[in-house]
């Protein structure tokens, strides 16, 4: 065949600066150049190649070569993948190469989290940060302790930001006399922790002043102190100020705060998040009820008192948009939740609730497929999930009596539906009459099923299992041997989290052995590799298992010793300190890595 | 069943039934919007693509002509790599000058599944290695001047990854 066009050289560059293909074979005088330095596709196809790829692989793919780095720093979707979190160690460690970051700006980088970096940020107002500023579009200032005017500079050279996070909850003693002519016009999300005093009032107003078209607005005064009163009025000024725009708030409401915000003209909020609420509920309820008809999403969250009830008014309205309802209210007089409300909303899809006692519902939920349940322990309503809520997917459970356990394979059986289940703080009765603490002195700390006494013998793969379970999360500890009985029953799982590392060989075995379509398993105690944060998948044939133990080999020995021939593991790639390691299939296609 | 004639290159043409040929969005766009009319027995000419990278195209489209129109998806699921069906996997097993030639192929005639499965199994090539293994891999000059890779690195351990 001859040689295929240069189609590196023809194609269109779009905003790509491409290095000359040339460059590198001039550096090698005297000797014959037989590939050409770069695979001959066009700028655009390696981005979209590398829009698969996590902040993982995107870094050594951007220490390839000069070309791939350019490709990846001038797309904004890819570099969106990185933030550069600067705090005071990694400064005062590597003084020169930060500055050489933030004044060169050559590093595209579109996110920068500055946290506990007081002595920092005036030092780069001495050189100049521009560079880098003018790429930015998410900036997050946690716990600098930095005088205001900094800040005021700072934000004066990031003009193309679009989300802005201020968390400064050490109260300000006085605020220097600042002056703010510029606007950040593309500013969209802004979020603001402050302290709440009366000299925070002057920066929430300068920030009003600043960023005129607000779509997402956040203030939070120190939790569980008092706002002062002008704090409290800049909030609603604030709010007022951005009505146009803004489709979600996120507030503490004080009375006063949520009787101004019901009555506002103007406002229509998609979202709205009610935090570290502290008053009577019906003041709360006015400004739910004021943006009914525009919400979407609603998350109360805080406590309301003993003898608080959730007066939400009967009948003859709907909150016809609401697709994402969140109830965490802490002390409230449970036997008041009244389930009737939930009618109200007939799009409901996802439900977090202290508890649920579907005796009060009238009818089905049937668009509801996400239900989380924060205190599962004290009404048994299990099997009733599954008769009011028939078309459920995710069911998360906390705070649960293991006693449940077998309740809730029936439950998982009987819906057809479920595909993921979560439980976390599993209660276990046992560890308080000592029954726990004699099987860790003999090292045996699996109790047996007889132990429990929980009828777990009758659980068998014929009368539990479930084919539609993908995704099984136990952040909790749990017995081995009803781990054991969990997986055997859902044969089909694609992913496994568990907390801890299951100190029972057989717990692998039977991994190894019943879940051939198991494609994750994570193994992490350490909760900063849970299941939201895992960025990349596995590749086909492929299993990932997440750990957090620098000495891995007790896992990959298990793993390997279990398997069955077809299913040999061969270590595959160990990612950023040891937190990953992956192991896939023999006669797997990808045997060209190491 | 109504057929066309499409053009290579090398000066190959090929006959093919209209709805395979329609998987390609640019062969739909010329015969819908421009009006190239098919029934002239004149062959659309496909001046990039080569006839090896073709028949093998042809193939693909052959297989996949009755699949669904596929949801949008989502950023997330953009990431997935671990999806590519059993079929396409066999499909793309061959070196990578072909591979990357139906990739270039695919994009000029617009076939966007087909460029989406490329795009995993070269992902996937990329996926758990070190920077040198990719440059074996593809066979990539390591240009950066002296120390500059180095820069790369110390700057990336500044990075922390994206929380959901």
């Amino acid at each position: 065949m001859d040689s295929p066009p240069n189609v590196v050289d023809s194609s269109p560059s779009g905003s790509v600066d491409r290095e000359p293909v040339r460059d590198a074979a001039d550096t090698m005088v005297g000797e014959q150049v037989v590939f050409p330095s770069l695979p001959f596709l066009p700028p655009e196809i390696w981005t979209m190649v590398f829009r698969h790829l996590g902040p993982f692989s995107l870094s050594r793919v951007r220490a390839t070569c000069r070309t791939w780095n350019r490709i990846v720093c001038n797309c904004r979707a890819l570099m969106d993948n990185f933030c550069i979190q600067l705090d005071g160690k990694s400064f005062v460690k590597n003084t020169e190469n930060v500055r050489a970051l933030v004044t060169t700006g050559d590093g595209g980088f579109t996110r920068v989290r500055f946290h506990e970096v007081s002595l920092v940020i005036p030092e780069l107002m001495g050189v100049c940060w521009a560079p880098m500023a003018e790429n930015l579009h998410t900036l997050s200032i946690v716990k600098c302790r930095l005088l205001f005017s900094f800040v005021v500079q700072l934000l004066e050279q990031t003009r193309n930001l679009r989300v802005l996070c201020f968390c400064d909850l050490e109260p300000r003693k006085e605020l220097e006399d600042v002056s703010c002519s510029f606007r950040l016009d593309g500013l969209r999300n802004l979020r603001l922790a402050l302290f709440g005093n009366a000299l925070d009032a002057k920066i929430l107003r300068i920030f009003r002043e600043m960023c005129p078209r607000l779509e997402a607005l956040e203030i939070k005064p120190k939790p569980w102190t008092q706002p002062s009163a002008e704090f409290s009025h800049e909030v609603v000024s604030f709010v007022k100020a951005s009505r146009d725009t803004l489709v979600e708030l996120t507030i503490n409401p004080t009375k006063d705060l949520s009787e101004q915000l019901a009555a506002m003209n103007g406002l229509s909020l998609a979202r709205l998040k009610l935090e570290e609420i502290s008053i009577p509920m019906r003041e709360l309820v006015c400004i739910i009820m004021a943006q009914k008809s525009h919400l979407e999403y609603l998350e109360l969250n805080g406590s309301v008192g003993y003898d608080a009830r959730l007066d939400i008014p009967k009948g003859g309205y709907t909150f016809p948009k609401l697709k994402n309802l969140q109830l965490y209210i802490q002390d409230i007089d449970l036997e008041c939740i009244e389930m009737n409300f939930l009618h109200t909303m007939p799009k409901l899809e996802i439900l977090q609730i202290q508890e649920i006692d579907f005796d009060s519902l009238e009818e089905e939920l049937p668009n509801l497929k996400e239900l989380i349940i924060i205190n599962s322990l004290y009404r048994n309503s299990l099997e009733d999930i599954i008769q009011w809520c028939p078309n459920v997917r995710k069911v998360h459970l906390n705070d649960i009596s293991i006693l449940y356990l077998k309740e809730i394979l029936e439950m998982v059986r009987l819906s057809e539906n479920i595909e993921e289940l979560t439980l976390t703080e599993i209660f276990q009765p046992e560890i308080e009459n000592g029954l726990y603490d004699l099987h860790q002195e003999t090292g045996d700390y699996s109790l047996t099923s007889e132990d429990l006494d929980l009828g777990m013998d009758t659980v068998s793969f014929q009368t539990h299992s479930s084919t539609t379970m993908r995704i099984l999360d136990l952040q909790t500890d749990i017995p081995c041997q009803l781990l054991r009985t969990m997986v055997m029953v859902y044969p089909n799982l694609a992913e496994l989290y568990l907390n801890h590392e299951p100190r029972c060989d057989s717990v692998f075995f039977v991994i190894c052995r019943r879940l051939p379509q198991l494609k994750i398993l994570g193994l992490c105690h350490c909760g900063k590799r849970v299941k939201s944060r895992v960025t990349e998948s596995p590749r086909p044939s492929e299993l990932l298992v997440i750990t957090c133990q620098r000495d891995d080999g007790r896992v990959v020995r298990l793993l390997q010793l279990f398997a069955v021939n077809e299913l040999s593991f061969v270590p595959c790639r160990c990612l950023k300190q040891d937190d990953y390691i992956c192991l896939h299939r023999k006669n797997c296609s990808h045997n060209r890595c190491v | 069943m109504s057929t066309i004639k499409l053009e290579t290159s090398d000066g190959v043409k090929f006959t093919v039934k209209t709805q395979v040929a329609k998987c390609s969005g640019t062969i739909r766009t010329m015969l819908e919007d421009i009006g190239i009319n098919p029934q002239d027995g004149e062959a659309i000419p496909l001046s990039n693509v080569h006839s090896t990278i073709l028949q093998k195209i042809l193939v693909w489209a052959e297989h996949h002509v009755d699949d669904p129109e596929p949801p949008r998806e989502d950023a997330d699921a953009a990431k997935r790599t671990d999806d590519i069906c059993s079929w396409d996997e066999d499909f793309l097993k061959v070196d990578q000058r072909t591979l990357f030639d139906v990739m270039l192929a695919a994009n000029y005639l617009d076939m966007k599944q087909l460029i989406a499965v490329c795009c995993k199994t070269v992902a996937n090539m990329i996926k758990g290695k070190t920077a040198d293994q990719i440059r074996r891999t593809f066979n990539i000059e390591n240009d950066f001047p002296p120390g500059e890779e180095d820069k790369i690195r110390l700057r990336n351990q500044f990075c922390e990854e994206r929380s959901r």
